[in-house]
């Protein structure tokens, strides 16, 4: 590089070009590569030829930090210093050359794509209507209206509507009086307006500017315990804000990484985490461009465009809406026709299987598989309409905190749910500036760490995928994708729905599998599942339910919980030898006590009030609710407490 | 709806082999055989031996198989086939232990998923004489169904589908334990109503099996359920109502003797209701008559005893 550089003209590409010449040579280089100026946030580097490369270990002057190093002072040094340290402790980094992603050609093709959606929905049911009687035009038009009017009776939230009220009370009185040509007119619109409405826009300043502002911000979310060293110049401001984009220490981001890394450039990548938190989708932007993997378009709640924490990032960053308050059936027509378009056309993306967030907080298992569906659709589309093998590969991702922000409320549902009292949740704690506040200030003291984990990925019918692309059956033999949609009879690639839908249910199974697999176990789950078993079992008759009633106040001793805790790990550990779970390398590495510890700290670290608190003779759980949600990540495996309790002499 | 003009290939043995050997015969299918060693199988008349490797260009591949030996042969064949090929199964048993129907076995074993279990009242002596009979195809693969359809189905023999693929396997195989425990009243002489009491009630049990594993409890009601059933109770019964009676009559349930006179299946019937009832002890399911024959093939009740035990239940819902 260096020899290149000195033939090269050098430019910086964010400051004035630096007018060194070099030898009559035409190319050049940013000077950021040649180490004269610092190298912008989603600057690409390219080689002479101006193939992007990706910038490997030591190339960026600013590479961050490794795990476990010691702290920077930054009272004491100036900003080339400090660079030059990082440098020197650097982590391997692994950026993604970000122009190369397909959702940098977003808004370009946007008109394209909505045309294209809106072209295949309005087909589709046109075709419908003349094969089937009941799918007549009048009948997909007053459906839709019932189903907007039962629902804008009671709902007025402050999302746009695409027609208020009134208009559907009109198109239901006069649909029945309507010619053909006005109720395609209608369709047609109405058609046009959900995917526009849909459609995301993707604004490449916004993303190098979320890209520069977000770790920041999760740094600040995840990493207070840097607040201590926040500097007092504004040389250290910016040398504190750079040190604040190194999330690794309260964020890990694990598994099959590598892999991902060379699957996108050898076909499409469909995300599919596990989620918990409104924070997830912020999180996972976040995780790819730690990991080197491109940008992904995906699916958010109509929610978030209206949140002023989210709405301006959902709006420009290729996030495309989906509202789950519309039920009908044109609409989620007009959903799964989005996202197929998108994964015909290479745009990565990002599905959470599950929906919603879990209430529950056990591994989710009970998935949701329209949009997953898209993905078999599209490759079948792809070889049938345009002969190009394009494979698209299912990317399952678990996201494990030690503490969730919503955890309070999410708990609550679930409980009321299970109950079966209708409860609607109208405002949680992300929409709670103070809590947010409170989670950040509260959460330094743990030595956990949120992980993020990659699973093994899948092909779309569930098979697992190697480096290069290639399936596996479950005996290990190499497959043809392509096989799974030839017709057994003819041999040639069909559509077929029903059985587009087994694969994509196995497809399912199979990534609730890699649920359980990647979930990796912190101590918060396991001092939390200890506590309530430990209090269940002097209640052996007694559901939940009944339990969260008359139980609390309990006081746990010392003694019992370390003694659960060390039988609770040493089954884990068994299940994770056996390739069934994970658990955190904290709990890996630490013995019994600072796992205890740790857990009753971070038990302790946000909720307020506490659910649990030391008092002279033990521990006593003042919020069983609270102990149960985090325990129920253990829940999801088969961890006999009766045996548990019996080895710990409980 | 139009014939099939690719080859078939059959594998396997007994009853439901030569069944479906007539069937597709009659049908006119160019039928090819490979034959495991697992099996003391042979080349059926009229159809062509191949080697396994010729498997990759049959792409519909009917296996009549003991589920002792499918896991075995599943194996070999997933080597040869691909994700396109159809696998239609008869077999009417559960894996010891773990209690997964033949479709799961294959889904482990196969790189394809489109697997078909197809059943039902077709003894291979009326269908090999060219009387009227019925099956049906449990997949939840349209393409399944067409292909059986097209291999099976001539003016002899009618198909009916069904989408609970799990449910059907599950009823096919329970009721062979309720046709058992009807050898035993049979060759008790105590008459056609308790025949009926057992034909009705043992259905109402495996529905509730059927259900309790995912299954549509009314798929028992069915070919796959009623229909299986009745006929291996009609006449002289099948090899499971045999199994029965030929146990009343010595007075005991031998595992070698029921395997020296009956071969696999009867042996494979006494480890069926062993594991059935392991599974349902733990189930909560109601199970009375499975209960009964597990008492009786384990020696603990003996015929007379199994009868008074059922005489004596509390009063049920029916």
């Amino acid at each position: 590089m260096r020899a290149n550089v000195a033939q090269a003209r050098i430019v910086c590409n964010r400051c004035r070009p630096l007018k060194l010449r070099a030898n009559g040579e035409r190319g050049s280089v940013p000077a950021w590569e040649a180490g004269l100026c610092p190298r912008p946030r989603g600057a690409v580097s390219r080689n002479l030829s101006g193939t992007p490369v990706v910038q490997q270990r030591g190339q960026s002057p600013a590479a961050p930090r490794g795990h476990g190093s010691p702290r920077p002072k930054f009272t004491s040094f100036a900003r080339p210093v400090f660079r030059a340290t990082l440098a020197a402790m650097g982590r391997q980094r692994i950026r993604y050359a970000d122009s190369d992603a397909p959702l940098f050609r977003f808004n370009d093709e946007r008109p394209m794509l909505v045309d294209e959606v809106s072209r295949r929905v309005y087909s589709e049911r046109l075709r419908a209507s003349r094969d089937h009687e009941s799918a007549g035009l009048e009948y997909v038009l007053n459906e839709t209206a019932f189903y907007e009017i039962q629902r804008l009776k009671t709902e007025t939230g402050p999302e746009e509507e695409v027609h208020d009220i009134r208009w559907w009370r009109s198109l239901a009185r006069r649909v029945g009086e309507m010619s053909e040509d006005e109720k395609r007119e209608i369709l047609r619109d109405l058609i046009a307006s959900y995917v526009d409405d849909t459609a995301g826009r993707f604004d490449p300043r916004v993303f190098k500017f979320a890209t520069g502002v977000l770790p920041v911000g999760l740094g600040l979310l995840f990493k207070t315990q840097d607040l201590s060293y926040l500097p007092e110049t504004l040389t250290h401001v910016r040398a504190g804000l750079r040190h604040l984009r190194d999330l690794s220490e309260r964020v890990a981001v694990e598994g099959e990484t590598d892999t991902l890394r060379k699957l996108h450039k050898l076909g499409t990548v469909v995300v599919v985490p596990t989620h918990s938190s409104n924070m997830d989708s912020i999180l996972m932007g976040w995780a790819l461009e730690e990991s080197g993997l491109p940008p992904v378009t995906y699916g958010a709640g109509k929610n978030l465009f209206t949140n002023p924490l989210t709405s301006f990032f959902m709006h420009n960053l290729g996030a495309y809406k989906v509202d789950r308050r519309l039920s009908h059936p044109l609409y989620k027509n007009v959903l799964k026709s989005y996202s197929q378009v998108l994964l015909e056309r290479g745009y990565h993306s990002l599905f959470f299987p599950g929906g919603t967030r879990c209430r529950s907080n056990q591994v989710e298992q009970s998935l949701k598989l329209g949009l997953l569906g898209t993905a078999v659709s599209a490759y079948v589309t792809n070889l049938q309409q345009h002969n190009r093998d394009r494979r698209i590969f299912i990317a399952p991702v678990t996201i494990n905190y030690n503490l969730v922000l919503e955890a309070e409320s999410l708990i609550r549902e679930f409980l009321r749910r299970e109950g079966r009292a209708r409860y609607f949740l109208e405002n949680d704690e992300f929409d709670q500036l103070p809590t947010i506040i409170r989670f950040v200030m509260n959460t330094v003291k743990m030595d956990a760490r949120t992980v993020i984990r990659f699973g093994q990925p899948l092909d779309p019918f569930g098979n697992v995928v190697d480096a290069d692309g290639n399936s596996y059956d479950d005996r290990g033999r190499q497959i043809d994708p392509i096989d799974f949609v030839r017709s057994t009879r003819t041999g040639e690639v069909v559509e077929d729905m029903q059985r587009d839908r087994e694969y994509t249910s196995h497809c399912g199974t199979r990534i609730a599998q890699q649920f359980l697999r990647a979930t990796v176990i912190q101590p918060s789950n396991i001092v939390a599942w200890a506590l309530f078993e430990l209090v269940s079992s002097r209640f052996k008759r007694m559901d939940v339910f009944q339990l969260l009633r008359v139980a609390s106040d309990e006081v746990v001793d010392r003694f019992d919980l370390r003694n659960v805790v060390g039988e609770l790990v040493n089954d884990l550990k068994a299940l994770e030898d056996r390739g069934l779970l994970k658990i955190a390398s904290f709990v890996a590495r630490r013995d019994v006590d600072d796992v205890t510890e740790d857990g009753l700290r971070s038990l302790m670290a946000y909720h307020i009030p506490a659910p649990i608190e030391h008092v002279a003779d033990g521990i006593r759980l003042d919020k069983l609710d609270l102990l149960y949600f985090y325990g129920n990540r253990i829940r999801s495996y088969p961890v006999d407490a009766a045996v548990v309790l019996e080895r710990a002499r409980v | 709806m139009a014939e099939l003009t690719m080859p078939v290939a059959l594998i396997g043995d007994g009853d439901r082999f030569d069944s479906l050997t007539a069937l597709l015969q009659a049908n006119g299918c160019d039928v090819r055989t490979w034959l495991p060693t697992e099996l003391s199988a042979s080349v059926p008349q009229g159809a062509t031996e191949i080697e396994i490797a010729d498997l990759a260009d049959t792409p519909l591949i009917y296996l009549a198989v003991p589920l002792t030996s499918l896991r075995a042969i599943a194996r070999q064949i997933g080597d040869v086939i691909s994700a396109r090929h159809a696998v239609v199964h008869a077999c009417h048993n559960l894996e010891a232990g773990s209690l997964a129907t033949a479709s799961q076995v294959l889904l482990d074993e196969l790189p394809t998923r489109r697997f078909g279990f197809v059943t039902g009242p077709m003894r291979p002596d009326d269908v090999g004489r060219g009387l009227p009979a019925s099956g049906v195809c449990a997949s939840r693969y349209p393409e399944v169904w067409e292909l059986a359809e097209r291999s099976l189905v001539h003016d002899r023999f009618r198909l009916y589908r069904s989408r609970d693929l799990l449910g059907a396997e599950h009823a096919a195989a329970y009721g062979r334990v309720i046709a058992m425990g009807a050898g035993v009243a049979s060759q008790m002489k105590l008459g056609e109503s308790v025949q009926a009491t057992l034909f009705a009630r043992g259905l109402a049990e495996v529905g509730r099996w059927v259900s309790h594993r995912g299954g549509d409890g009314q798929t028992t009601f069915g070919i796959a359920g009623a229909g299986n059933l009745y006929l291996d109770m009609a006449d002289h019964g099948s090899v499971d109502f045999r199994v029965g009676a030929d146990a009343m009559a010595t007075g005991k349930f031998d595992p070698v003797a029921v395997g020296k006179k009956f071969g696999s299946t009867g042996r494979d019937l006494l480890d069926l209701v062993e594991s059935l009832w392991a599974g349902v002890r733990d189930s909560r399911v109601q199970s009375h008559i499975l209960e009964t024959c597990h008492l009786m093939v384990s020696g603990e009740l003996d015929p007379q005893g199994a009868v008074m035990h059922l005489m004596t239940l509390p009063t049920l819902d029916d």
